[in-house]
């Protein structure tokens, strides 16, 4: 090699005869050499080396080569970095998080049970007191548990119908854009459905059917997929012929496999995002079904806030309670959607 | 119809003007910095550049090497999050690295206007584009109104669009790419500039429209006197501009010369690399002297040369210490520790040396074996009568029409086509991703095309395999390269256990040049020729006879081409491979295949031997398609012919074209009359 | 573009027909009851009930209603004084016509075409639903374009400012707002303006008939502050994404000034996409707002549906559903052809594309 036919040689001496150097290249790339100790600790080794030694061929190593454009880049990683940084983000999730066990613990605290609340002509519209946390209702009865209850009513109604919608969205939306002859008949049924206010189907399903919070859930579902099923349709178009796609298809790799493999990876931050946009979404949806009495359910948040109406300008506490507690989690999972997103676009990476 | 081109260029001239000239521009030392997120990425590292009145300067360098930054610099159009940290542009008495935005409208456009490398987005869609160029016009030219109007008018003509007055009105939409680039040029001299930047111009376009736009930069800077720099990646258009060239590589100027200095008498070991890397160069069945690696990460802190661990010539100091600009001549200057007095002599490489015989055909291993010219050659893939269209109805497109072609054993088929011409919709067809329209593709005699059945699918799968152009886009990003090698395998579960199915991966990886560790890792954090070798890797694992590869080099850097190049030589040698190579630049072309065929809209026009095309090349838009490529040698490729294909030419109203050995092994798409003129132009 | 016009209509009205045959179809699975006014439920026996059912043919099978339905869409009416006296389908009265027969018009009564999709039953006796309808209307029509004109000239305005000034102040509290009314619910923030305009103000807590204007001030401002979080939101993310296209620094390159590149490229560009929509919002005023006006109590269109829902006045439901229906499509096709018009990209007519 280079190195050895160029020991220990003085300023002098190199001026006199020129070197042919033809590197044999196969030799280079077939032999893989032991590793030696590479970056900091190597430059470090040779900062002290005598000044003729400067002048010589150093050894040339492929791998090192290889080495060069490395980056240590990862998309999770750089994900995760990025979505931390969102400090509103991560601040309103402790809260929120902290908000949710609480709903768990919040009635125990009280010595009122929802099961047990009675009619009470007495202490109508009392304001938050010892007694009473967060006063009473126009029925008498302790808001503190009405309101915790009806929390974990809605919170568990917007996980349900978003974690359906995204379920329902995701799968049809994948069908719907992979599957070419399916892709009329699902833009045409998009458009019969999309063209008219969801609100219109849910008055009418709640008019045919009933008006049971589970009946709106399931009707939730049902005209909440769309958007969620678009969004994904359009992302498996736009993959479906990308070349790592196509060789998949060379390579026979079967359909559930692309779509798992090749396809779903990278609708994950879609996916996430509408999920996280959905809870706000449905607790949004909910209040305004329950104030068109579409929703006949006896506490959830909806009802109280549609309960407060008539009485909040005397009784403000009505009102405070259960919005205070329905604007956080909206605005949590409302931040924390939109920061992940942001996060998952790789323009924001390094 | 051949275009008027310029005499040849005296260099020597161009070097004593420029030597008694004080510079138009200069930028010393420029650093530029840009911060992404906290990390800091140091894209120049203290450049420096003269520029001289009425010259061509080409800037030179591989992807990342801070070519395009750097000259943004002298237009003030960094991005938001970049800043020039360190050294002076000096212009007219200013220092443009001092300047606010309010400065620069003084001279952006007005003095220093910049023509953008994607004619496709540079356009706003909305704006017609007589009004897009008015714009310019009204600015700087005092105009307004109807007088505006006849101006653009005027350069719309200038810049070689037909029916100016019509065009006017026309949105970008309505032009094609080689239009379109036409209008960001006429934008940009419209504001009749001194110095004109051209970032890679021509670089999204196909090499016959290219040629036809660096004719037009050319015949404009004299019209308009104006100084031009012009970036590029390409040597052969750097060949084809430059008075003068510098090269770039980490965000640093290594070499600066005129151009025939830098050609035949380069100082730069990444220089060297550089020239012999290009197929042209190569020597036919030989390895091309590929540079390993990949160019620098410029998040890490550089210590010494940045090209040092890529050099084969690296000396121990280049690790330690970054070498200071030698002269060479008066207007030739090198960043290399190899010129140091102290440093040992080295001769160039040979590569370099034939670089002035490239008039002449690439030398040929005389001992190379032509698998068509063997006797008993075998046809391994047929393909009769293809057709393949697009969409329905009104809509519908004819891709591929009437293409006929045989494979043998062992060869390796080139076919060469310009942006939308069908050759890769062909090669889609034979591995079944595209259907076919008419015709058949028959494989060792079998029909691979249409309704097949299952076994025969599982037949054509294991022994068609392709390879994909784009390396970015080939891999699945949220894979690791494990799956991605062993994906086929796992279809057919042809591997006995999971240990034989890694073993079966780290050997692949290994043919491929790549190291074993890599399996763990996914895509993104390799570079572009690293992920095109994963790809063949994935391909090769299915033990395949025969390979389409799709452009397998044109999204890569030079210096990575070779690389890439001496893999699929390297495998078929060893294995037997036989390949369908699909490339739009006939000069890789001639180093890598036996046989080419051209095909222009949907129609292959010609096939022949390579050499054999670039001797004897008788379709007229072969003729124009080999006129176009771009010559490394700078005194070949300034005073070439250009021709330019005109389909009108063909009379087939009455006297049907057929597809017609002319000569053995030599075919031409032609009607009668055509073909006996081509006859007599081969003597025959 | 005509040819594309009259496809599309045509297409909008086999959706609009679609969506009202299955609503219609769908709620003769209602039981009968529904048919009559609470009073008639209270006093009717079964027999009559059935005499006035068969009467009215909704004892048919539902698909032949349905083509009654569509038939009596059109009616040739003859009416006295303001009740009608007899009525005939547009095939029937084609039918007579053709066949020479008169149709008997008695002294002191006239003739009308009219547009019929019968009458309401519970929610106001005896008026043929249009009519309802059309009362209604007006009322919301004037809320809506007002706060549409308002959202969209705030909106737009604001969200340039903040696309201008990326990350400053201004930037920052339009986000801010733009988070809180989308994230929290209108209810919320209703409630909260509504405070706000009661306690601060004196605003009317509902609507009062006798004093229009001031208690439309707070529904006004109610609905637009979601829409114009929807404009600002979307004209600053617009904005935003054409400034980082190749053309703005092409622009930029021909030496114009920032503000110029803003106005000449940038704006035009950034409100296209927003102007599909236009049209909708524009056409969906006249359908009102279900929740403000419900929340303020004022007599528009939007209430109307949750008040014809609980007390099932069916056909009032069903004109309603087939309101909002070629509302919708309406909108969406009038944008649609509005793009047309001002994006050149999308061409309608083929032009032979030149190279």
């Amino acid at each position: 090699m280079a190195k050895k036919q160029h020991k220990r040689k003085t300023v002098q001496e190199l001026e006199q005869p020129v070197v042919k150097l033809d590197v044999d290249y196969s030799a280079v790339d077939k032999e893989p050499k032991k590793e030696r100790p590479y970056g900091r600790a190597y430059l470090g080794a040779r900062s002290a080396m005598p000044e003729e030694q400067l002048f010589e061929f150093a050894e040339y190593r492929p791998q090192d080569a290889e080495r060069t454009g490395y980056s240590n880049y990862s998309y999770w990683k750089s994900v995760w970095q990025n979505f931390v940084r969102n400090k509103p983000a991560i601040i309103m999730s402790v809260v929120f998080i902290l908000l949710f066990i609480f709903t768990f613990v919040a009635e125990s605290l009280s010595q009122y049970d929802v099961a047990t609340l009675r009619q009470d002509n007495q202490s109508i519209f009392l304001l938050p007191s010892s007694e009473h946390w967060f006063g009473t209702t126009q029925a008498g009865k302790d808001y503190w548990v009405i309101t915790w209850y009806a929390t974990r009513v809605s919170l568990a109604l917007a996980g349900l119908v978003a974690v359906g919608q995204i379920i329902a969205g995701t799968v049809i939306g994948l069908v719907w854009g992979y599957v070419r002859k399916l892709d009329r008949f699902f833009t045409e049924l998009y458009n019969l459905i999309d063209n008219i206010p969801t609100i219109i189907y849910m008055t009418l399903i709640a008019l045919m059917v009933g008006q049971s919070l589970g009946i709106m859930a399931v009707t939730m579902i049902a005209f909440g997929w769309l958007g969620t099923a678009r969004n994904v349709r359009n992302l498996v178009f736009m993959y479906r012929d990308r070349e790592y796609n196509l060789a998949s298809r060379c390579l026979g790799t079967r359909l559930w496999r692309v779509l798992f493999k090749n396809i779903f990876p990278y609708l994950i931050s879609v996916i996430v995002l509408r999920l996280t946009l959905a809870i706000p979404g449905t607790i949004a949806y909910e209040t305004t079904l329950s104030y068109l009495g579409l929703i006949s359910e006896e506490y959830s948040l909806g009802i109280l806030l549609r309960n407060a109406r008539d009485s909040f300008l005397r009784y403000p506490h009505m009102l405070i309670f259960p919005a205070v507690i329905v604007s956080i989690i909206t605005i949590t999972f409302y931040l924390v959607g939109n920061a992940f997103s942001d996060a998952c676009d790789p323009r924001n990476h390094v | 119809m051949s275009q008027a081109n310029v005499q040849a260029v005296d260099f020597d001239a161009r070097a004593r003007q420029v030597l008694s000239q004080t510079p138009l521009l200069s930028a010393k030392d420029l650093e530029v910095t840009f911060s992404l997120r906290g990390n800091k990425l140091t894209a120049i590292r203290g450049a420096s550049l003269d520029l001289y009145e009425g010259e061509t300067l080409a800037i030179v360098g591989e992807s990342g090497s801070g070519k395009s930054v750097f000259t943004k610099c002298f237009v003030g159009m960094l991005d938001k999050n970049g800043s020039i940290t360190g050294g002076s542009i000096m212009y007219q008495g200013e220092d443009l690295a001092q300047f606010t935005e309010k400065d620069w409208l003084r001279i952006r456009g007005r003095k220093i206007a910049m023509v953008t490398q994607d004619p496709m987005t540079s356009l706003n869609p909305l704006k017609s584009i007589g009004k897009q160029i008015q714009e310019s016009v009204e600015l700087h030219q005092g105009i307004k109104g109807k007088e505006a109007k006849a101006e653009v008018i005027r350069i719309l003509k200038a810049v070689g669009i037909p029916e100016p007055e019509r065009r006017y009105k026309q949105y970008p939409h309505e032009f094609s790419g080689g239009m379109r680039q036409r209008v960001v040029i006429a934008i940009a001299v419209a504001c009749r500039p001194q110095i004109l930047i051209c970032d890679e111009p021509t670089t999204a376009l196909d090499v016959t429209i290219q040629a036809q736009i660096l004719d037009l930069i050319r015949r404009l800077q004299k019209e308009q006197n104006m100084t031009i720099i012009y970036i590029t990646h390409d040597l052969g258009v750097v060949a084809n501009v430059a008075d003068r060239v510098a090269v770039m590589y980490g965000g640093q100027v290594i070499e600066i010369g005129m151009a025939n200095e830098v050609f035949f008498d380069p100082k730069h070991p990444y220089t060297w690399a550089l020239l012999s890397a290009l197929p042209q160069l190569g020597v036919k069945g030989e390895k091309l002297p590929a540079i390993d690696g990949t160019p620098p990460n410029l998040f890490n802190k550089i210590k010494g040369d940045a090209f040092a661990p890529r050099n084969r010539y690296a000396l121990n100091i280049d690790y330690i210490e970054e070498p200071p600009m030698y002269e060479v001549t008066a207007t030739h200057n090198v960043k290399a520790w190899l010129r140091d007095p102290r440093a040992p002599k080295v001769e160039q490489p040979k590569a370099i040396e034939r670089l002035s015989e490239l008039s002449k055909p690439t030398g040929t291993d005389p001992n190379a074996y032509h698998p068509h010219l063997d006797p008993n050659r075998e046809t391994l893939l047929q393909v009769k009568d293809l057709q393949v269209t697009f969409g329905s109805g009104r809509k519908k497109f004819v891709a591929v029409n009437d293409v006929n072609f045989e494979i043998y054993k062992g060869e390796t088929f080139a076919l060469v086509g310009e942006s939308g011409s069908g050759k890769t919709t062909i090669g889609r067809a034979i591995v079944r991703i595209n259907p076919i329209t008419k015709g058949e593709i028959l494989f060792k005699g079998e029909r691979i095309s249409g309704r097949i059945s299952k076994e025969m699918d599982t037949k054509v799968i294991r022994s068609l395999q392709m390879i994909f152009q784009d390396p970015m886009a080939s891999l699945n990003e949220r894979a690791k390269v494990d799956y991605i090698v062993s994906e086929g395998l796992i279809n057919y579960h042809l591997y006995k256990n999971e240990h034989d199915r890694q073993d079966k991966v780290q050997k692949a990886l290994q043919e491929v040049g790549l190291l074993t560790e890599f399996s763990s890792r996914f895509p993104h954090e390799f570079s572009g020729g690293q992920r095109q070798r994963i790809g063949i890797a994935r391909s090769l694992i299915m033990q395949p006879e025969f390979i389409v590869a799709d452009e397998p080099i044109s999204a890569l850097d030079v210096s990575i081409r070779a690389q890439v190049l001496n893999l699929l030589n390297e495998l078929k040698k060893q294995r037997g491979l036989t390949y369908l190579f699909i490339a739009h630049d006939l000069s890789v072309v001639r180093f890598i295949s036996d046989r080419i065929a051209v095909i222009h809209k949907g129609q292959i026009v010609e096939l022949a031997e390579a050499e054999e095309l670039f001797a004897h090349p008788l379709h007229p838009y072969t003729k124009a398609l080999l006129s176009a490529v771009p010559n490394p040698n700078p005194y070949v490729e300034r005073v070439k012919q250009l021709l330019v294909y005109d389909p009108s030419v063909h009379d087939y109203s009455v006297d049907k074209p057929v597809w017609s050995e002319i000569k053995t092994d030599h075919f031409v798409y032609g009607n009668q009359k055509e073909l006996d003129g081509y006859a007599a132009e081969l003597g025959l | 573009m005509l040819r594309y016009c009259i496809k599309r209509l045509l297409q909008s009205l086999i959706t609009v027909l679609l969506i009202v045959s299955i609503v219609f179809l769908l709620m003769r699975l209602l039981p009968t009851d529904y048919y009559f006014r609470e009073d008639e439920l209270m006093k009717f026996t079964d027999e009559q009930k059935n005499e006035r059912l068969e009467a009215e043919g909704l004892l048919d099978p539902p698909l032949v209603q349905l083509g009654n339905f569509y038939r009596n869409m059109i009616q040739f009416q003859v009416t006295k004084g303001k009740s009608v006296v007899r009525a005939y389908a547009l095939d029937q009265y084609i039918g007579m016509k053709l066949k020479g027969e008169e149709i008997p018009v008695a002294k002191g009564q006239k003739t009308q075409w009219a547009f019929n999709l019968g009458v309401s039953r519970r929610v106001s006796a005896g008026q043929p639903v249009q009519k309802v309808i059309a009362e209604k209307v007006g009322m919301s029509m004037k809320i809506g374009l007002t706060s549409l004109a308002i959202s969209l000239v705030i909106g737009v305005v604001l969200g340039v400012m903040q696309a201008r000034r990326k990350d400053g102040i201004l930037d920052r509290v339009g986000i801010g707002y733009t988070v809180f009314v989308n994230a929290v619910p209108h209810l919320v923030s209703y409630s909260l303006l509504l405070i706000l305009g009661n306690k601060v103000f004196g605003l009317p807590a509902i609507y009062k008939a006798r004093d229009p204007v001031n208690s439309l001030i707070l529904p006004v401002v109610c609905l637009a502050l979601g829409s114009t979080a929807g404009y600002m939101l979307w004209m600053r993310r617009y904005m935003v994404d054409e400034l980082n296209k190749d053309y703005i620094r092409l622009a930029k390159l021909k030496g114009m000034s920032t503000t110029a590149v803003m106005f000449r490229h940038v704006l035009k560009n950034a409100f296209v996409p927003l102007a599909q929509y236009l049209p909708y919002s524009i056409v969906f005023t006249v359908g009102g707002s279900l929740l403000v006006e419900s929340f303020f109590s004022i007599p528009g269109m939007g209430p109307m549906l949750s008040t014809a829902i609980p007390r099932y006045d069916l056909n009032l439901v069903q004109a309603i559903v087939m309101f909002y229906a070629i509302l919708g499509v309406l909108g969406v096709f009038l944008g649609d052809l509005l793009m047309c018009l001002i994006d050149p990209r999308i061409s309608l007519v083929r032009k032979g594309e030149s190279r």
